[in-house]
């Protein structure tokens, strides 16, 4: 982090200048600090190991979520530095989007709660910077921004709660001191979990509560969207693992009818997400939900429970996958919409008619990662232990119903993908017709990149190289 | 006043400021809900201080902080939202600031800009 806050100091002094070469300095210094922290974080670990105090957990777990969120925010820094270059405020957003992933990356090591919640506040401050400097395209976009922004402070107000009514069960001060308390009956930790669980349920947009996330989406500029994607909403994931223990103390503790019923919750956003996107022609709302889908899909495994023996690797890597498989999966389609978006000017699915006959090599490569991310996610997914002959500890009927509609929201999203594939594959573009402009070479190793990244987790998960399991 | 009476106090002050944040349509009001819950929330805090003595640090330092940095965050959201609507807009109520806003497009269908 050190390194971070040195490339921010620098960068600040360059902020006022217009200069081109002064800009793709602080590109190019930003970038190597972000590489830079990683791999000094990978490092300290391999020297010291597991490291746990007070303040701070550093485990796998944990290098895990901060390689991932590394990656995103270099992702980012490549999609502002690209499209934003020429703006006055280009520099301005760079040094937030470094002060997110310094805030961000103190929310993911973070044990103590007075750290988790002062960075979790800090984050979402800066996620909201950087959209609003970011994302201002139009009158309407400052409007969405705004609720967007009314939206995201209740998360935090409902952790603020939760952790005042878990002040007064004892002497939980972090994660550590939650480790031995599985089997105690406190009522001031079954209600802070509740309240945790519903500011987490808001803070990542699941239904119904999905409006002012999808209504941002479609009104701010494409560049800015992975900042919401990429960023803010797998910051929620990381909540969602690093709260873990409350939520196992709830469902030991909660019958079987509560757990359906949070099983059901997620159902519809299972549902609401694929079944919105089948009716969109916009390609920033079916992206958008399918995130959401994704994000509950993840939750959704984790409730529904192992379906066989798993060990602590196969649990904790679960919930990782599920979010770098949704990360590579959908950040090619991410830098196609906006490519799409700026060409075409507008984001709608249409102006995807013939793109294979225009561009083939990256349309082949957007339909191996779409394909890839199908498969993936229900590898991962709690079909996939079902069809190894594993059974939840759920009553006969209620389980046919949760997996049936499960398996039947998975159907939606196949729907949903191959929509797009039809539109890549529709008849060529009308002569007259506007051409897209040329796509830089960069952008073809950006592709590459990732299809051979899907590919490779194939490769290895066939030959059993792959440290995670499916439950 | 016993601990379990202001837990009880703080909770319908917490359930206020959730109708509220469902009711409400201008940003004060908003604002004022969003209150409610956080001064539910600092009820718990103090009337917990009492409960466990005068020696525990840990949670008045989390209680300065969490203000500190929550109000941080309001105030950027609502300062971003008074410098973005126009003089006239805030005359008169047309923006709807609801924390949760039924629309069918929402759920189906388009958003038309």
């Amino acid at each position: 982090m050190a390194l971070l806050a040195l490339a921010v100091i620098i960068t600040l002094f360059t902020s006022f200048s217009e200069s081109k070469s002064v800009k793709i300095f602080a590109i190019i210094l930003n970038t190597l600090s972000y590489a830079g922290s990683l791999y000094l974080y990978i490092n300290s670990y391999l020297r010291t190991g597991p490291f746990k105090d007070f303040g701070v957990a550093v485990e796998l777990r944990s290098l895990i979520f901060l390689g991932i969120i590394i990656f995103c925010a270099l992702n980012v820094l490549f999609y502002i530095s690209f499209y934003r270059f020429y703006e006055s405020s280009f520099t301005r957003i760079i040094i937030i989007l470094t002060f997110t992933l310094i805030s961000a990356s103190f929310l993911v090591i973070a044990s103590n709660f007075i750290i988790v919640f002062v960075s979790l506040v800090i984050t979402v401050f800066n996620i909201f910077a950087v959209i609003s400097s970011a994302g201002r395209g139009s009158n309407e976009s400052a409007g969405a921004i705004g609720k967007f922004g009314i939206r995201i402070i209740a998360a935090p107000v409902l952790f603020f709660l939760g952790f005042s009514v878990l002040y007064g069960s004892g002497e939980i001060k972090g994660f550590l001191e939650v480790q031995g308390l599985e089997n105690t009956v406190d009522p001031f930790i079954l209600i802070g979990t509740i309240i945790f669980a519903c500011g987490l349920f808001l803070f990542t947009f699941l239904y119904p509560f999905q409006g002012p996330y999808l209504r941002l989406a479609r009104r701010i500029n494409g560049e800015t969207l992975p900042v919401l994607w990429f960023l803010y909403i797998p910051l929620g994931i990381i909540m969602f693992v690093k709260f873990d223990v409350f939520f196992d103390i709830f469902l030991k503790q909660a019958s079987i009818n509560t757990t359906a019923i949070v099983a059901a919750i997620l159902l519809l956003s299972l549902f609401g997400a694929n079944i919105g996107a089948v009716r969109t022609t916009s390609l920033k709302r079916i992206i958008s939900m399918l995130v959401l889908f994704s994000i509950g899909n993840i939750i959704f495994g984790k409730v529904m429970g192992p379906a066989g023996p798993v060990s602590g690797a196969g649990m904790v890597g679960a919930d990782a996958c599920g979010l770098a498989i949704m990360i590579i999966g959908f950040m090619p389609i991410c830098l196609l919409m906006i490519f799409i978006e700026k060409g075409a000017g507008s984001d709608s699915i249409l102006n995807l008619r013939g793109f294979v006959y225009r561009k083939t090599y990256i349309s082949i490569c957007i339909i191996l990662v779409l394909l890839w991310w199908i498969a993936a996610s229900i590898y991962i997914s709690p079909l996939s232990a079902l069809f190894k002959g594993g059974s939840f500890n759920y009553p006969g009927t209620a389980q046919t119903i949760i997996l049936g509609s499960y398996l039947a929201a998975w159907l939606f999203t196949a729907f949903n993908i191959s929509r797009i594939t039809f539109a890549l594959f529709s008849r060529k573009a009308d002569e007259g017709a506007s051409s897209d402009p040329a796509l830089p070479k960069v952008f073809y190793i950006y592709f590459s990149i990732f299809t051979l990244a899907a590919i490779s987790t194939i490769v290895l998960a066939w030959q059993g190289l792959l440290w995670f399991r499916a439950s | 006043m016993s601990v379990q009476i202001i837990f009880y106090i703080s909770t319908i002050l917490f359930l206020l400021g959730v109708v509220g944040l469902f009711v409400s349509k201008d940003p004060v009001s908003v604002f004022a809900a969003y209150q409610l819950i956080i001064v539910a929330a600092i009820i718990n805090y103090l009337s917990f201080f009492v409960y466990r003595g005068p020696a525990d640090i840990w949670g008045k330092i989390f209680l300065i902080m969490g203000s500190i940095t929550l109000y941080l965050l309001i105030f950027a959201v609502f300062f971003y939202i008074y410098l973005n609507t126009g003089i006239i807009e805030r005359k008169k109520i047309i923006r709807d600031y609801r924390l949760f806003i039924p629309k069918k497009s929402d759920w189906w269908g388009e958003d038309n800009i």
